[in-house]
């Protein structure tokens, strides 16, 4: 506890709780960003699952791969900053641990889909595409409902 | 193609039921987690936090701390109450309205009065008088 009230008190953290411009800014780019993730995620796995199969599968995946890690990092940058200002009360969250979790679960998804994707073996990849199509939207309505808790 | 289906209703569902465990909590954000009728609760000041994403006070009453949200801080910094407008051990009534879960010491303020003074922090949902 004594470590989360710590982090609301770091100095860049107390300046964008007090900012008019900077948390809607921030807040912004987070949904940005969880936009552009969501939205690559889909079509990539979409895609894996054996949609849009008129487009060439391997570059798509690849572009959309590099789309959702880049969106990913967006994430992680103010993700944390929005966290930081009350870390003691969304720690205490279910709502916020499940978001975390199921963020753990979609990366624990994507290795072994990388994993997989190494192999001959397509098909086995429809699982890990269907899993991360649900685990990322259940972890866009988790974040959304943090603000409503 | 062929199988899609099955997947996106998989999405929907999973969604849903996610929706559905949230739903019963309470909110900060809009007015569906608050009671319809006002609420006046008057009391001391114990802590201040000023700032994104709410401005909120904890106010003592009857031995039992309450959480008052206001508005966002530019509406509640427009209304008048600034960081500045109270301090911890000042006495405070705030009329809004409460968290439906009456377990819950909570409320969203509407107005608020310290010191004589009247700040509407949600101007078009203060009660008429």
């Amino acid at each position: 506890m004594e470590f989360w009230e710590a982090i609301e008190q770091l100095g860049a953290v107390r300046a964008v709780k007090s900012s008019f411009f900077t948390y809607p800014i921030v807040n912004a780019l987070h949904i940005m960003s969880i936009g552009a993730l969501w939205t690559s995620v889909l079509l990539m796995d979409l895609r894996v699952l054996g949609a849009f199969s008129s487009v060439e599968r391997a570059p798509f995946v690849r572009l959309l791969r590099r789309v959702a890690l880049a969106a990913f990092c967006g994430a992680l940058l103010t993700g944390p900053l929005m966290f930081a200002i009350r870390a003691s009360e969304y720690a205490a969250m279910p709502v916020f641990l499940a978001k975390m979790g199921l963020i753990v679960l979609a990366g624990v998804n994507f290795i072994l889909f990388q994993r997989l994707a190494g192999g001959n073996e397509k098909e086995g990849l429809k699982l890990p595409a269907a899993a991360s199509i649900v685990l990322w939207t259940a972890v866009l309505f988790a974040g959304r409902f943090i603000g409503f808790m | 193609m062929r199988s899609l289906p099955i997947f996106i209703r998989r999405i929907v569902l999973g969604a849903a039921a996610l929706g559905a465990l949230a739903l019963p909590a309470s909110a900060h954000h809009g007015w569906a987690w608050t009671q319809d009728g006002f609420f006046e609760l008057t009391g001391t000041i114990t802590a201040i936090d000023y700032g994104n994403p709410h401005p909120t006070l904890d106010v003592e009453a009857n031995g039992e701390v309450w959480r008052v949200d206001l508005a966002t801080p530019r509406a509640t910094a427009n209304a008048g109450f600034t960081e500045d407008t109270a301090a911890v051990g000042d006495e405070v009534t705030a009329i809004g309205n409460r968290s439906r879960d009456e377990t819950e010491k909570h409320m969203k303020a509407v107005r608020i009065i310290v010191k004589g003074q009247t700040y509407d922090v949600y101007p078009d949902r203060v009660p008429s008088n």
